[in-house]
This record gives C-alpha cells, sequence and structure tokens, in this order.
C-alpha cells in the first residue's frame, strides 16, 4: 500500500475494484465503516455482487479482465469534466513532460505502440522516453592545485511544455489515449449498464477536489491477469490525476493476501529481485559497475550501490571486499525468466532435478494444476516444509494416481506455524510487528529458520575443503545466529549494523563498531559504507531502540504504543512502518508547492518556516529540511538533482508518472487487451491480447499441456477467487472443523439465467470444464451474478473459489486444474482471473 | 448493576462469521458434518452445536440487489417465555441480561422449545440424554465486564455491546441520522415486551428473517392465569367440594332424619293400632 | 376364541395378542431409552412435541372419568355408580400409567426428573409445574382410591383406614384432577401465535376441563358397557343414561363456552373461512359435540346402542381436539411438517394394549370390580 489500513477512515470514497474485502480482509471494515461514518461512500466494482457489495453504497457489475476499460473510462471522466486536481497534476507529475515526437500510441497503431518487434514480441521503448534539452549549470568545484573555481557542468532534463494543452506532453498523450475509453466504449466491453459507470465515476472523481480524497482498495482481482500490471498502473494513474496519492485517505493500496506476503515481497521471494527492490544482476551486467549503473543517478535509487554493498556485506562478511566487487560473482545472476509458471513448465520438461518448497501448497494454487502436478512428478526429489502434509506432499497419492507411477521422493518436514516462533511480520501498509512465540510447535515441527540453519549446516559440512569457486558462496555464507538460532540476531542483521566504525565525510563516528545503525540514512551518507552489514535497507530502523510514547524505550518493531498525533491513524509509536516509519509514501504531495497543506482537513506534512523543516503527523516522506522552494541540481547527485517540489523521490525525475517511459513492457500507458481466453474479439481495437505475453505451448492438444481455447468451445467466462472461510490452497483452513462446517465444499456461483437455461438447481452437483481439465462442484444459484451484454452477445459468466483440495477434513477437486498456464507481460503472475469454461449438470 | 444488551446493525454486517466461529471457540462447541446444498449457509441452523448462525438472503428490490446477512441468535427476552415455562427453573435470566441455562435440572420436556416465540433453543436428540443448547450471552464474559465472543470479535463493527438502554438510544440516533438508510424501527426495542438483543435492517425485518412477533411478552397471560388462576381455581372448586359434600351429607342426614321419623311415627302407628286393637279386644269381651 | 395356556385354562385368544403387541412396545421403549430420540422417533427441533404428547393429552382427559365419578360417588354420595366409578378408576389408573411412562420415554432427561418434587426448583409461574407435581400426587391420590378395590376383600387395616377418609381423598382427587387437566390446557396459553386462532383462546385451560369432564365420563360410559358385555351382564342402563343426561348439559355448556369465546374475540368468521382448519374444526364440533349432544338429549340415551354411538363420538370428538391442538393445528416452525415415526406409533399403541389388557385381566380376576360389576353397585 502506498497508505495504511488505518488511513482509510480518512477516506471521503472507498473504491473496491478487484478484491472483495469484506470476504477477504473483514478487518479492514472497521475503517472503511469509520469513514462511512462521517460520510464516505463505499463503491464497489466486481464481475459478481459479494459480501463487499453487500455493503457498499454503490455496486457496478463488469466482466472480468475489462478494469482497464473502466479505469481508463475513469481516466477520462476525470479528464473531460476537469475533476483532476490541476495544480497537483501539473506540479508533481509528468503531465507536462514532452514526450519523443515519434511516439505513437493505441489510438494511432489500432492497438500497438510504437517501437513493437513483431518477431521477438517485445517493444523497443526508445520512441516512448522523454524529450530532453541541455541546461548548463555553474558548479563549484576545486582544481588541480586545490583552488575552489567554478566550472560549467552540462546536464540533460527532460524538457516541459508550457501548458497541458501542448499535443506533445504526457497529459495530452493521456487524453488523447484515453478519449476512446468512453461510458459507451465501458458498456459495450465491461458490460457495465452506463448509467451504473456514470455513477462511480460521479462519486470517486468527486474526490479530485483539493478536500477530498479517494482511496482504491485492490487485490488479485486487478493483479491476476496478462494485463495485471497496467491494471494497477491506470490506478495509480488515476490516483495521480484526482491529486491522492501522497494525502490521507488516498492511495493505491493493494490488500496483500497472506498476513506477511509484504514481509515476502521486501525480502526478495520473488526470483528476480533482492532485498529491499533492488534488483537482482542479470547475465547482461557483468560486474558491480555496470549493476550500478542501472540505478537513476537523480533520483533516491543513487544509493542503491551502497545498498546492495551492505547486502553483500550482511551475507558474506568480510569475504565481501572492494577486490573482489564486494562478492558481487557469488549472486546468481538471471539469465531469463525464472518466475512460477516457466520454472514449472522446466520441471514438467524434466529439466529440473529437485524442488524445495516452503510454506507453498502448488497442487492446489498452482495454474494448470494438472500440469504442474504432473511436473513435480518429473522430479528426483521434493522437499516439503508445511504444517500439514498437503496436497501437493501427497501429489503421488492424489485420488485417481498410481503411486508406483511417480518416481519422485517426497520429503516432508513439518514446520511451525507463525504462533509458535518469535518473528516480525509486515501489514500490507508496510507497518512491522514484532510477534513473540505464544505457543509450542507440535511434535518435531520447528521454525523455518531451524530448518534452514540446519540446511546451511549441512551443506557447509558437505563443501567443506572445497576449492571450487562455485562452492564459495555456501562456504563464506555468514550464518552467525547461534545453535538453536536466535531470530532476533537475524532481526539485527536485517536492520543493519556496524562491522566498523562508519564514519562521515569529516571522519567523525556515526555509529560505533558493533551497534545497530538507526536507518538506512546512514547507509547514503556514510563515507565508508562498505563497513555496514544490512540485511534489507528499506527495514532499517526497525529493530533499534525507540520510544514507544508512553516512556519505555524498545525496538521499534515491538513498540504497542497507543498515541496517534492528528488523530489519522498513523500510530507513530505501533511498529515500524518502512520506510523509516513513514506510513503514507509521497507526503510531500499532501502539501502545496509552497509547503502549505492543499486543504486544512487533509493535512499531514508541512513547511515550518521557523524550524526550517518539515513537520506534521508523519514522518516526511522527503528530505527533511529541504525547503518547498530549493531548487533541483540538474547535475546533482541523487535527491540533489531534484527540486523542493518533486515528490516522487525513487523516480528519476521526481516526478508522478502518468506516462511511464520506462519499466513496463506493453507500454507506457495502459491499453485494454482481452484476457488470452475471451468471449469476444476486443471491441476497442485489432490487437486481441497483451503482445508480449507468452503463451506457451508444451504438449498443446494433449489431455495434459498448455492447452487455451475459444469462446465457441468454452462459451462461460469463469473467475476464480476466495472466501472468508477458507484460506489460500486450504492447508490451514480446510484443517480447521469449524472453518470446514461453514464452507464444507466446492461450489460454483452461477447465475439463475444461466441455471436456467441448462436445468441446474442449487445444490445440485455440475461439472465444469476447460481446455485443461474437468472438475466436480455443487451449484449455488444466485441472482448475484448475471450475464452482461458484451458487444452485443450476452455472456454469462460463473466464479468459484479455488481453496479445495483432497486433504483435511473439507475437500473438493481443484478449482486450479481448469486455469490457464499464461501469466502477466510484466511479473508473469497467472491469469486465473479470466479463462473460459463450459458447466453441465454431472 | 447494568443490565447489558448486544445491538446488531446488519447494514454493517459483512457475514464474515467470526462470530459464529467466536462463538463455538469459547464455548468449545464442536463442527458438525455439513454439505453445501446451495448456499452459504452453513451449519443450515441454529442447533445443539451452532449457537449463532449468519443466514443469507438474496432479495432483489426495485432500485438494488441486496444480500441480507443475519445474526440469530437467543435474544435475551426481558420477558423469557422459556424461563416462565420451565417447570424446574432450569431456566433463568440474570440481572445483567443473559438467559441463561442450568442443565442438571432439566427434566427435557422440551416445552422452552415449543414455547419460545423465535425458535431458539436446540437439542440434539441423537444423544441419548441431550440438554438444550443456546447462546448464553457469552455470562461469563459478561458478569467480568468482557463483552460476548461474537461482539468482541466482530471485524467490520456491527455487533455493539453496553448497557441495552443506552443501545437503543444509540440505535435511534442512527436511524435518524441517516434517513432513507434503516426502516424505522429499532427490532427488539418492545417486541414480545423487549429483548436484550436488538437489530437495525436497511430492508423490512420480515425480508431479514426476523419474525413479527408482536409486543406482548410472551408468557403474560400464561403466567398471570398460572400463579393468579390456578390458587383461585383451586380455592372455587375446593369450596364447591366441600359445599356439595356438606349439602349431600346434609341430604343423607335429613334423609335419614326423615326415615328415624317416618320409623317413629309408624311404629307409634303401629303401637297406636296395637294399643286400638287390645282396647277395642278388651272392649269386646266385657 | 379361546386358547389354552399352560395351566391348561382357557383365556380369550385377545390376551395373547394384547401381551406380545405390548412386550413388543416394551421392546421397542429400550431401544428408545438406550438408542435416543433421533434415531427411534420423528421429533426434531423444528418439532419438538409429537405424538406422545397426543397421546398423553388425550389419555388424560379420557380418564377423567375417574375423579369426576369419584367425586359423584364420595362427595355427591351416589352410592348406586360406585361399580361404575371402581371401573373408571381403574381404567383410569392404568390410563395414567400408560400417559406417565409414554412420557418418561418422551422427554430427554428422564433420569432427572426428580427434579419436579424438588421444591426449590418448582417454578409456580408454569403450567408445565402444575402439570408434573398434580399428576404425580394424583398419582398417590388414585393408588390409595385403588388399593380397597383391589384389595378389599382382604379387610387389611389400611383398607379401612383409607375408607374412613375416602371422600377427603376423592376431594383431594377432585382439586388435583382440576388443576391437572386445565393445566394441560394452559401449556398452550404460551403458544397464541403457533396454533390456530379457532383452538387457542385465553379460556383454553378451561375448555381442557370441560371436555376432560366430557369426555371421561363418556369414556367411563363406553368401558361401563364393554366390560359388562364382557362379563356377560345386563349393562345398567338406567344408571347410564343419567350419566350420559349430565354429560349433555356439559356439553351443551361448553358449546356455548366455545362458540362465546370465538364471539368475543372476534373470530367467528374464521369457523368457515379458515380452509381445511375450518373442516377440521366443524368436524371435531359435529363428531364431539353436536352428535354425542343431539344423542345424550334424547330418548336414545336409554338404549345401549344410544349409549355406544353418543359415548363413540365424544371420545373421538376429544381425540380429534387434541389432535388439533398439539398437532394439526399447531405450527411450531413454519414449513415443517411432523408426522410420527413407525416407533412412535407402535410404543403408543403398545401401550393402549397394555392397558386394556390389564384392564381385562382385572376385570376378570379382581374379586372387589367384578363382584361390583356382578352386583350393580
Amino acid at each position: 500500500m502506498t497508505n495504511d489500513w488505518l488511513d482509510i477512515k480518512n477516506s471521503n470514497c472507498v473504491l473496491i475494484i478487484g478484491s472483495n474485502a469484506a470476504e477477504n480482509h473483514p478487518a479492514s471494515f472497521v475503517w472503511i465503516n469509520k469513514a462511512r461514518e462521517k460520510g464516505a461512500k463505499l463503491v464497489v466494482v466486481d464481475p459478481r455482487f459479494t459480501r463487499s457489495a453487500a455493503a457498499a453504497d454503490f455496486y457496478a457489475p463488469l466482466r472480468p479482465g475489462t478494469d482497464i476499460v473502466f479505469l481508463g473510462a475513469l481516466i477520462n471522466y476525470a479528464i473531460q469534466n476537469k475533476l483532476y486536481q490541476e495544480e497537483y497534476v501539473k506540479a508533481y507529475t509528468n503531465a507536462l513532460t514532452l514526450v519523443h515526437p515519434d511516439y505513437k500510441g493505441p489510438a494511432d497503431l489500432d492497438g500497438y505502440f510504437s517501437g513493437f518487434d513483431k518477431d521477438k514480441k517485445t517493444y523497443s521503448s526508445t520512441t516512448w522516453q522523454y524529450q530532453t534539452e541541455k541546461v548548463k549549470v555553474k558548479v563549484k568545484g576545486k582544481d588541480a592545485s586545490g583552488n575552489e573555481v567554478e566550472v560549467e557542468k552540462e546536464a540533460s532534463v527532460p524538457k516541459q511544455a508550457g501548458s497541458l494543452d501542448d499535443p506533445n506532453c504526457a497529459f495530452a498523450l493521456l487524453k488523447s489515449h484515453y478519449a476512446r475509453y468512453t461510458p459507451e466504449m465501458v458498456e459495450r466491453i465491461c458490460g457495465t449498464p452506463q448509467e451504473q459507470f456514470l455513477e462511480v465515476a460521479k462519486l470517486f472523481c468527486a474526490t479530485g477536489a483539493p478536500d477530498k480524497s479517494g482511496t482504491i482498495l485492490y487485490a488479485m482481482g486487478q493483479t491476476q491477469h496478462t494485463v495485471g500490471t497496467q491494471n494497477v498502473r491506470a490506478m495509480a494513474v488515476l490516483q495521480l490525476l484526482l491529486g491522492n496519492i501522497g494525502v490521507p485517505g488516498g492511495g493505491v493500496n493493494a490488500l496483500r493476501g497472506e498476513s506477511n506476503v509484504q514481509g515476502s515481497t521486501d525480502m526478495a521471494l520473488l526470483f528476480n529481485d533482492l532485498p529491499g527492490y533492488l534488483g537482482l544482476p542479470s547475465d547482461a551486467q557483468a560486474d558491480l559497475k555496470t549493476y550500478s549503473a542501472k540505478f537513476d543517478a537523480t533520483s533516491y535509487w543513487s544509493n542503491g550501490p551502497r545498498f546492495f554493498v551492505s547486502l553483500t556485506k550482511a551475507w558474506f562478511g568480510n569475504a565481501a571486499t572492494k577486490d573482489n566487487d564486494y562478492a558481487f560473482q557469488y549472486l546468481p545472476k538471471t539469465s531469463g525468466n525464472y518466475s512460477w509458471i516457466p520454472l514449472f513448465e522446466a520441471m514438467y520438461s524434466g529439466k529440473i532435478q529437485g524442488l524445495i518448497c516452503m510454506g507453498q501448497n502448488p497442487a492446489v494454487c498452482g495454474p494448470n494444476a494438472r500440469l504442474e502436478r504432473a511436473g513435480l512428478g518429473k522430479l528426483k526429489w521434493m522437499v516439503v516444509m508445511d504444517l500439514f502434509e498437503t496436497e501437493t506432499a501427497s501429489f503421488w497419492r492424489a485420488p485417481g494416481v498410481d503411486p508406483k507411477s511417480i518416481q519422485t521422493e517426497v520429503f516432508l518436514l513439518p514446520a511451525a506455524d507463525a504462533m509458535e516462533k518469535a518473528g516480525s511480520i509486515v501489514t500490507s501498509g508496510r507497518r512491522i510487528q514484532w510477534r513473540p512465540k505464544v505457543a509450542s510447535a507440535p511434535g518435531v515441527a520447528k521454525e523455518d529458520i531451524w530448518i534452514i540453519t540446519q540446511f546451511v549446516k549441512a551443506l557447509n559440512e558437505l563443501y567443506r575443503g572445497s576449492t571450487d569457486a562455485r562452492d564459495r558462496p555456501i562456504l563464506d555464507l555468514v550464518w552467525d545466529y547461534g545453535d538453536p538460532p536466535d531470530v532476533e540476531l537475524v532481526a539485527r542483521e536485517i536492520n543493519g549494523y556496524a562491522l566498523d566504525n562508519v564514519v562521515d565525510a569529516t571522519g567523525k563516528v556515526l555509529v560505533e563498531k558493533g551497534k545497530i545503525i538507526p536507518s538506512f540514512a546512514t547507509i547514503a551518507s556514510a563515507a565508508n559504507p562498505d563497513v555496514i552489514a544490512c540485511g534489507a535497507w528499506i527495514y532499517s530502523g526497525y529493530f533499534v531502540p525507540a520510544d514507544d510514547g508512553e516512556g519505555k524505550s524498545l525496538p521499534a518493531a515491538k513498540r504497542r504504543g497507543q498515541k496517534d498525533p492528528g488523530e489519522l491513524g498513523m500510530y507513530p509509536f505501533w511498529g515500524f512502518a518502512w520506510p523509516a516509519n513513514r506510513h503514507i509514501l509521497y507526503n510531500r504531495a499532501s502539501a502545496r508547492p509552497d509547503g502549505t497543506p492543499w486543504s486544512e482537513n487533509k493535512k499531514l506534512i508541512w513547511w515550518d518556516r521557523d524550524k526550517k523543516q518539515w513537520t506534521g503527523y508523519d514522518v516526511p516522506d522527503f528530505a527533511a529540511t529541504k525547503a518547498p522552494d530549493a531548487a533541483a541540481n540538474p547535475v546533482g547527485v541523487g535527491l540533489a538533482a531534484q527540486a523542493g517540489t518533486d515528490p516522487f523521490i525513487m523516480k528519476a525525475d521526481g516526478k508522478g508518472w502518468l506516462f511511464a517511459p520506462k519499466g513496463l513492457s506493453e507500454g507506457p500507458l495502459p491499453e485494454h487487451y482481452e484476457p488470452i481466453e475471451s468471449p469476444v474479439k476486443n471491441p476497442l481495437s485489432g490487437v486481441q491480447n497483451n503482445p508480449v505475453v507468452k503463451v506457451w505451448a508444451t504438449d498443446k492438444g494433449k489431455g495434459i499441456g498448455d492447452n487455451v481455447s475459444t469462446v465457441d468451445k468454452f462459451p462461460i467466462v469463469c473467475t476464480t477467487y476466495r472466501l472468508a472461510e477458507h484460506w489460500q490452497a486450504g492447508a490451514m483452513s480446510r484443517n480447521l472443523p469449524w472453518l470446514a462446517e461453514a464452507q464444507p465444499e466446492l461450489f460454483i456461483e452461477i447465475s439463475k439465467e444461466l441455471a436456467q437455461e441448462k436445468g441446474i438447481r442449487a445444490g445440485e452437483k455440475v461439472v465444469v470444464s476447460s481446455a485443461r481439465g474437468q472438475i466436480e462442484a455443487v451449484a449455488v444459484v444466485t441472482i448475484r451474478f448475471k450475464p452482461l451484454m458484451v458487444d452485443g452477445k450476452k455472456i454469462h459468466q460463473i466464479g468459484m473459489p479455488w481453496h479445495f483440495g483432497w486433504q483435511g477434513i473439507a475437500t473438493g477437486p481443484v478449482a486450479n486444474d481448469l486455469t490457464p498456464h499464461v501469466g502477466d507481460g510484466n511479473t508473469m503472475i497467472p491469469e486465473y482471473k479470466a479463462f473460459l469454461v463450459d458447466v453441465r449438470k454431472a | 448493576m447494568a443490565k447489558y444488551g448486544m445491538l446488531i446493525d446488519s447494514t454493517l454486517c459483512i457475514g464474515c462469521r467470526g462470530c459464529s466461529v467466536a462463538c463455538k471457540q469459547w464455548n468449545d462447541l464442536p463442527a458438525t458434518k455439513t454439505r453445501n446444498t446451495g448456499t452459504y449457509q452453513n451449519p443450515p441452523a441454529l442447533s445443539a452445536y451452532t449457537w449463532t448462525n449468519i443466514e443469507y438472503r438474496e432479495v432483489e428490490a426495485s432500485d438494488r440487489l441486496v444480500w441480507a446477512f443475519l445474526k440469530r441468535a437467543c435474544m435475551h427476552c426481558e420477558h423469557p417465555a422459556c424461563v416462565s415455562v420451565c417447570p424446574v427453573q432450569a431456566l433463568h435470566k440474570l440481572e445483567t441480561g443473559p438467559v441463561v441455562y442450568e442443565a442438571n435440572r432439566c427434566i427435557g420436556c422440551r416445552y422452552c422449545m415449543m414455547a419460545c416465540p423465535f425458535g431458539i433453543p436446540k437439542v440434539d436428540l441423537n444423544q441419548v440424554l441431550p440438554v438444550i443448547s443456546k447462546c448464553n450471552f457469552c455470562a461469563d464474559r459478561v458478569s467480568n465486564g468482557l463483552p460476548p465472543a461474537c461482539a468482541k470479535t466482530c471485524p467490520p463493527g456491527a455487533i455493539r455491546f453496553g448497557e441495552r438502554d443506552q443501545l437503543v438510544v444509540e440505535a435511534e440516533a442512527r436511524i435518524a441520522k441517516n434517513p432513507g438508510k434503516y426502516v424505522n424501527h429499532v427490532y427488539g426495542k418492545e417486541e414480545v415486551g423487549g429483548t436484550s438483543i436488538l437489530y437495525l435492517s436497511a430492508i423490512p425485518f420480515d425480508q431479514l428473517g426476523l419474525p413479527d412477533v408482536g409486543t406482548e411478552s410472551v408468557p403474560a397471560l400464561s403466567d398471570a392465569m398460572a400463579v393468579v388462576g390456578t390458587p383461585t381455581a383451586l380455592v372455587t372448586v375446593a369450596a364447591a367440594l366441600m359445599g356439595a359434600f356438606w349439602v349431600s351429607r346434609r341430604r343423607v342426614e335429613l334423609a335419614s332424619q326423615q326415615q328415624t321419623a317416618d320409623l317413629f311415627s309408624r311404629r307409634r302407628a303401629e303401637l297406636a293400632d296395637q294399643q286400638q286393637t287390645a282396647d277395642q279386644e278388651k272392649e269386646a269381651k266385657q | 376364541m379361546t386358547v389354552k395356556t399352560l395351566t391348561k385354562e382357557s383365556i380369550p385368544i385377545a390376551y395373547p395378542i394384547l401381551g406380545a403387541i405390548a412386550l413388543f412396545g416394551a421392546a421397542l421403549a429400550i431401544v428408545r431409552l438406550t438408542q435416543g430420540l433421533g434415531p427411534t422417533t420423528n421429533l426434531s427441533n423444528y418439532n419438538p412435541w409429537g405424538l406422545w404428547i397426543t397421546f398423553d393429552l388425550s389419555i388424560i382427559p379420557l380418564s377423567g372419568g375417574a375423579f369426576t365419578l369419584a367425586g359423584v360417588v364420595y362427595i355427591l354420595n351416589r352410592k348406586d355408580y360406585r361399580s361404575i366409578a371402581h371401573l373408571a378408576l381403574l381404567a383410569g389408573y392404568l390410563g395414567y400409567i400408560m400417559a406417565v411412562l409414554v412420557l418418561l420415554l418422551d422427554i430427554n432427561r428422564w433420569d432427572q426428573f426428580y427434579s419436579v418434587i424438588l421444591p426449590w426448583r418448582w417454578n409456580l409461574h408454569s403450567f408445565m409445574f402444575e402439570v408434573s407435581l398434580s399428576i404425580t400426587l394424583y398419582f398417590g391420590v388414585m393408588t390409595l382410591e385403588l388399593v380397597p378395590i383391589v384389595f378389599g376383600r382382604r379387610n387389611w387395616r389400611v383398607v379401612r383406614a383409607i375408607d374412613q377418609f375416602v371422600p377427603l381423598i376423592a376431594g383431594v382427587g377432585v382439586l388435583l384432577s382440576t388443576i391437572h387437566q386445565g393445566s394441560l390446557g394452559g401449556l398452550f396459553l404460551v403458544m397464541s401465535r403457533k396454533l390456530h386462532p379457532l383452538w387457542w383462546s385465553p379460556i383454553i385451560h378451561l375448555f381442557f376441563f370441560i371436555s376432560a369432564v366430557i369426555g371421561g365420563l363418556s369414556a367411563a360410559v363406553l368401558i361401563a358397557i364393554l366390560s359388562w358385555r364382557a362379563l356377560h351382564k345386563r349393562v345398567p342402563i338406567w344408571l347410564l343414561s343419567v350419566l350420559a343426561k349430565v354429560v349433555a348439559t356439559v356439553m351443551a355448556l361448553y358449546l356455548v363456552l366455545k362458540l362465546g369465546d370465538l364471539l368475543v374475540a372476534g373470530k367467528l368468521g374464521l369457523v368457515f373461512g379458515s380452509g381445511v382448519y375450518s373442516l377440521l374444526y366443524l368436524v371435531e364440533l359435529s363428531v364431539g359435540v353436536l352428535v354425542p349432544l343431539a344423542i345424550f338429549a334424547s330418548r336414545a340415551r336409554d338404549t345401549e346402542k344410544g349409549l355406544l354411538a353418543g359415548a363413540t363420538c365424544a371420545v373421538v370428538g376429544l381425540l380429534l381436539n387434541r389432535a388439533a391442538i398439539t398437532w394439526l393445528a399447531l405450527r411450531v416452525t413454519p414449513g415443517v411438517t411432523y408426522f410420527p415415526s413407525w416407533i412412535e406409533i407402535s410404543i403408543s399403541i403398545s401401550a393402549i394394549c397394555a392397558g386394556v389388557l390389564i384392564f381385562a385381566l382385572g376385570l376378570h380376576y379382581l374379586p372387589t370390580v367384578r363382584a361390583s360389576v356382578e352386583e350393580g353397585r
């Protein structure tokens, strides 16, 4: 989240799209209801009328996979009706930045952006770049003799337009791009009746006023599509236009799905990342210098190389030195896409020998689950660490599988539950809370840290005495957490501590040897950052003793202070929000360019003229003493290159990107493409699907394979989702009797109309089939699902929860047997949310 | 001592069933085997092992769709029918509000089940010696100043625990502050003479699943008849019996007196006749 | 038809048949006690009261002849009715025994039934309490009344002692019966929204009491005729027709009260406007009141056939009334109907058979009873 859970109560309009917050994050409704007590409206947009819609002030339906049309139409509505916050947009976004004159968008190229290579199926982003101009800057420096001289330096800066009407500025390109996204188009593509769309637009776009803010809550309904990343981009663009970023009650807020998935992504669970989102080096970055060059020199990311070094110092200690590029070569490099789907494709093709599966249940949660389970069967060995014997651990004896046909050796290591070990958990709002151990694990179940320590010990034993350079990363790994391992020692390392005295440019000691560092600012400002070991720079500060507001001093993440200055729900003394206990990111944008709040009722931080610093109810996400009228130094390094009016400090130009020159594979602006399995031809353009998405074809046409089909064979749109009573792949919740009692079986939700057409009655068993398999489920016939009129055709839709598998108390078929093996163009997150099926009576 | 209640604002309820699970956890109630019969509603109804349950109703109103969630449980009436009718005082209402049950007194007559206007008390007849089961308003928690498990856990704050009279005021304030949002009625304020559990709703209460039970206390008449009528009947009948007995004995006595009198007069007449005959014979001899 | 017993005696074939049915019922009762109500009955959370409640609420008023006639004989001192009273008392006692046995099968906590006699647990507000306590006490009264009948010939001291206090005992019996006959109706005062308005009334307990007098006396007439016939003796029509006249009077009162009650409550329109319930009500009224009233108010009450017909109708009418109130016109859970299981039905039938069998044995083998029937006094 850019904001926080409690901050929702400060909102004037809560838009839930691609999420079912009432179902899956019921506690969020405390804050939503507090907002509504003050008059806020709750708007829900979802293919079906969910438990969130039941609580909403207004509900609008839309076809799964058409969010960009809806959001784009909201953008268009805001622009056409001048509901965007003009001053904010001009000052804080790249609206006025001029874009390459050769840039062309889908409106001109019938669905493509300029720069597409049809053979490689990739875009070159050359024509998406800013126009730049050279500026000359006089800089004070020293000449060879040490005398102070003034030197003239030249820098390239993005060229700005004079007004929003300039046809080449980002705003104009945005405007013309979304001019096609009309309410009529929404009705045509999404199936949402125009009046309903307009009501949503009216309610939400009203938050463009400076004294109002709107928040968008989203989850997998936005991300699990082949255009998932662009879905989120569309929300970000809308919120930037409405001036809703960096203000209380605003934000682009992802409701994370597991209690510590935020922590997991922060600590780089994903294949191509490093803790703190540094990014894993790729094969193309042969050395540290090349890798370091990828970080923007003119944003806070200019400190990226320092954070990288402190990371390798944490991992390899004294084995990481200047001479060996700080162990840069010890790290694996990405030579391709090793995300989930390619991984299982590799498994299925027999390329992977072994798999360690920690707290994951691919047999149930993986797309095209039959193919993925077959992939598991091609492994030589698999280690599963989990609380229960999950479907993955027992895939070799699943119903219908002959164990004799599986050669995989499976090891099941019982793991301790979250309550049975101490450690930190990070909420969606980036708030880190330390939790003590409150129960003992049963039997021989162990905490993950213990299990991994055993692995490290055993590997060290195996590799002892080896002279192979390949083995150095294992042998040089610093693992000094004790035996049994003390998780607080790990926490200290993640926070960062000094391996030696840390000094600044003048030689003053900032942190003594052995002490923990106060924050990542120490790494940024140290003269000798390579004596700092820091496991995740964004967390730095979380384990530093801090005041809890009531006189006690304890590690920040352990605090439970109840004071809330400003009463916005910041609770700065409770836990620690990364970065640096900032609760609302980009909060510089909550003040005008001159440093005063946009509005009295939305004030968050403001410039204190006397003390010459930013002050307020949150830690400024900005240089604390940088004046609002501070000028940018075009040749400056890092934030010096940004002005006092540049809130988006992680971007090279300090601006929020309405138009994204880089970072996304399929275009600088979100454009609607149909899901890979779609019931209609894309009415918006000639490009049916996201052009950069890889569609696998392994064993295409076979019983198990990468099969993708069309609407004539499978005419019904299907989406998958979660229930309040069950959780993810169900190992925990389906083993809990009370939850199994509440939702005992797999069911599909089907409209009255479709049920009547198929002769299906409520409670009857049905068979749902897709190009990838078929399953049986109970029919829940409901008025909450309705067929939609899409491009003149009546389209039926059904949905089902995906929690079920053959283990546990409440069992059922695996819904993901039906989903396709395709993923998003940037993140490869599977398209679980929109595919085609057929339904018949069992 | 304060009298507690709960205000359940069904417009805030999101049907998450946290209340139902918290209740089972606090009261150590087992889970039952269920099937999906085409609805989210499981367990399907209150039972010996399910003391509170969420019921799901889909209502197509003229301008919008409503998915109404009703948390059903014992209403802890101010004038509980179950308390009034139980022959052995196995149910009684605490001063703090909860209507509680003592299993060791129960004879299992199931009169409480028949009397309750809301159909709340349940029993598991598959057990050989089962007891009556129902929500007890977490009497153990309430008497220690803690909210019931359901109120404590409710994530969106749909269940408000507090002093009953204050909750009535709060409920009416919510209706006044949000014209058009709620049905203008606090269910439970006067229903069956008032209940500890109060409801607010956006749709008519019968569509939500709460029956029209009137405002009369359910046991009032039965209570009055038992407490006043029975002694009256006893006294009346006893008096009538004693009167009838006295009358019949009197008649017997009178009849026997009459008999004796008849006997005497017959005997005297006989004797008189005899005397007369003797006299006549004596006269004839002379 | 007779069969030979082990002692080469001839007994009617009905006896072993009734005995077998009764034993079968006893076996089923054991099954009910060991398996619970769930597997053996169709009772449920939606219909907690079923056939056995109907059974109890029918047997008890039909046994009401015992208290009525005890009052006639011992309070009003009409000794000529003694023979009929003895029969009614014996049958009534057996009726109450069967009712209590079936009740113990019906309640889920028969192991805690003693709760009703612990004074600190008494709930004076509850009609169920009144029913439980007064039936329990009435049992004692009936036992005392029966001792002389069963053991009268032996001239024990206790028998003579009881004889001294018989009017008091009978009086207490009438009081207790008034209470519990009425209270059985009072049970339904609390179900004003569940019982159909044609049957519910704020004076339903009064109606139950009056119908117990009607039903009890009618049943007594029926039993008397059948008993005299069984012993091949001349039926004392002159006694029975007086009873029939009394019944007719009470029926007239009952009719007026019932219709008056409907009128006062504004419910008269329901008599014909309630669909199938109207039919049930009218049949009950006709069979239970109008027809027997007509018979008993006429000279037909001086004939055996007339008496039989009238009494049978009255008894059937009472059964219809109780069946309506406890089952057919009682809607406990909207939309969920109840029909008794074969075990419930079998046990009920067995109880009746057991009662009939023991009564027949008593009639033939208890000297006092036999004598009072034969001597007609």
